[in-house]
């Protein structure tokens, strides 16, 4: 019974991904899109959810101390392409690399292999990530989510931690609420504190998701503002942003991409993508987002 | 009827065989606690046949009577030549049997734990290990405190039956004392008041600890 259900399904994927044509990439004038030495590469990556093909084949590659922003309309994969890297989930094909080695297979005994725990942990060293939902823990207050994966992970003296995460909590202006549990802070302030927390780690890819969708309208300035500073200061960290917020995109990005039913339709830099979008599909999609500035 | 004076002449004896009683209790729960959680991951393992026997040997030790392990342990394990005293084959009894319990309750506070937690794990490279005990267990345990301290509750009231494999706990002890006398009443009046004077006000600590466990924010405040 499941074999012959799995054949029946497997036909009709295939089928679906026939019809499917890839549509030819837009990219605007003097944008970098390929690199010598790229610090992440997507090689015609796909992703299926059961019979659902959220991704179609992805090509990216993103450099070294970027600031990329993916857009695209809710259900375009853009969240799962980036929840791929940080291996939250595994893609159905294709190839992902992280500084030229690839994230889900290793090489043993000269052979290619599916990767495991311990690979999978040194390339996850590399990424970070913040939550549309913060995901703090919360049985544990301000300063110890910032302090316990450095100590724990990275093997960091405690004291040094403490130090560094205080001057983390800083830069985000929540040093006034170190004791605090997150129960006890506004979306804002803990959205604050995962950022604290995931750049503390020191990852060379921060990948953000969405993280001011699920914050009350009057903070999500106060996060932008810190998101903000931090993209300026973090010179070397490259940051990959899946946001909504078109204006913070437009500041930060050296590089927006737009995803559209599982393909990248259109990139290009932030001026020329978002003042004078080729594809009609992203003319829909921005004129919907000025439609709704002005109600 | 009731006579005062052999009231409190067997107390005494009464009392120390209840010292038996509270350690099968003790140890027999945290024998159960420890074993609870063993067949917890072991139920999770990714490997099948580890998974599906240890679903099957839970199941049929917790659907099997109590009465019925503890002979098969107390008559069996001597042929297979291990030769326990009494208390200590009850206590493992009493463990194996309440850990199927209890492996279940320690599964409905992992699944409690948002699987976001899981992520953030993830994302902050924590090992396994570490995901297991700084992250997920931390949050899984304290809202099924209460629903151990039930358990506990039980266990103890269970504890008479290890007097069918001849351990003298109260029960067995009341049993002795009464044939010796032929006075039945005083001894398990006793025993019952005994056992009602542990186990109420432990049933309101388990009620209070609900209520507060429930509302953490106001434990942490």
């Amino acid at each position: 019974m499941e074999s012959a259900d799995l054949i029946i399904k497997t036909a009709r994927k295939s089928k679906i991904q026939k019809k499917d044509i890839k549509p030819e990439m837009i990219v605007h004038e003097g944008t970098l899109t390929t690199f010598d030495n790229p610090l992440v590469k997507y090689i015609n990556v796909k992703k299926n959810f059961g019979e659902l093909q959220v991704l179609k084949g992805i090509d990216l590659e993103v450099g070294y101390g970027e600031k990329l922003t993916i857009i695209g309309s809710s259900g375009s994969g853009k969240t799962t392409l980036i929840r791929m890297l940080m291996t939250l989930e595994k893609p159905s094909s294709g190839i992902m690399e992280i500084e030229g080695e690839s994230l889900w297979t290793m090489k043993k005994n000269g052979k290619t292999v599916p990767a495991d725990e311990a690979h999978l942990r040194k390339m996850r060293s590399k990424v970070g990530m913040v939550f549309q939902q913060y995901n703090l823990f919360p049985h544990m207050t301000v300063l110890d989510n910032c302090t316990i994966a450095p100590i724990k992970v990275k093997g960091m003296d405690p004291e040094e931690a403490k130090e560094q995460a205080i001057q983390m909590l800083k830069r985000v202006k929540m040093s006034d609420k170190i004791n605090y549990y997150p129960n006890q802070l506004s979306g804002g302030q803990k959205q604050r504190v995962a950022i604290a927390r995931a750049v503390l780690m020191r990852p060379k890819i921060l990948l953000l998701d969405e993280v001011t969708s699920a914050l009350d309208p009057e903070m999500v300035g106060e996060v932008l503002n810190v998101l903000n500073e931090i993209a300026q200061e973090e010179k070397e960290m490259t940051m990959i942003f899946v946001t909504h917020e078109l204006d913070f995109a437009r500041e930060i990005s050296d590089r927006i991409i737009f995803i559209n039913e599982g393909y990248i339709l259109e990139q290009g830099k932030p001026e020329s993508i978002l003042n004078d979008p080729k594809s009609e599909r992203l003319q829909a999609f921005l004129s919907r987002f000025k439609e709704n500035r002005n109600l | 009827m009731w006579s005062w004076s052999f009231t409190f002449k067997v107390l005494p004896k009464l009392l120390s065989a209840a010292k038996i009683t509270f350690i099968a209790t003790i140890l027999g729960f945290l024998l159960a606690s420890i074993l609870g959680l063993v067949w917890t991951f072991l139920k999770r393992a990714k490997i099948h046949w580890i998974s599906s026997s240890a679903t099957a040997i839970v199941e049929f030790i917790r659907r099997t009577p109590l009465l019925i392990q503890l002979f098969f342990l107390y008559y069996t394990l001597p042929s297979f030549n291990i030769r326990l005293p009494a208390l200590t084959v009850g206590i493992i009894g009493l463990g194996l049997h309440y850990s199927t319990y209890l492996s279940e309750v320690y599964r409905a506070g992992i699944e409690a734990v948002e699987k976001e937690q899981w992520e953030a794990a993830k994302s902050l490279n924590f090992t396994p290990y570490q995901t297991w005990t700084l992250v997920i267990l931390p949050q899984a345990i304290p809202p099924i405190i209460p629903m151990m301290g039930n358990y506990l509750i039980t266990l103890f009231k269970e504890t008479p039956l290890l007097a069918a494999i001849s351990v003298v706990e109260l029960l067995q002890q009341a049993k002795i004392i009464g044939s010796e006398y032929f006075q039945y009443l005083e001894v398990f009046t006793l025993v019952g008041i005994i056992f009602f004077i542990f186990s109420y006000p432990s049933s309101l600590l388990v009620q209070y600890l609900e209520i507060k466990l429930k509302n953490p924010a106001e434990k942490r405040m």
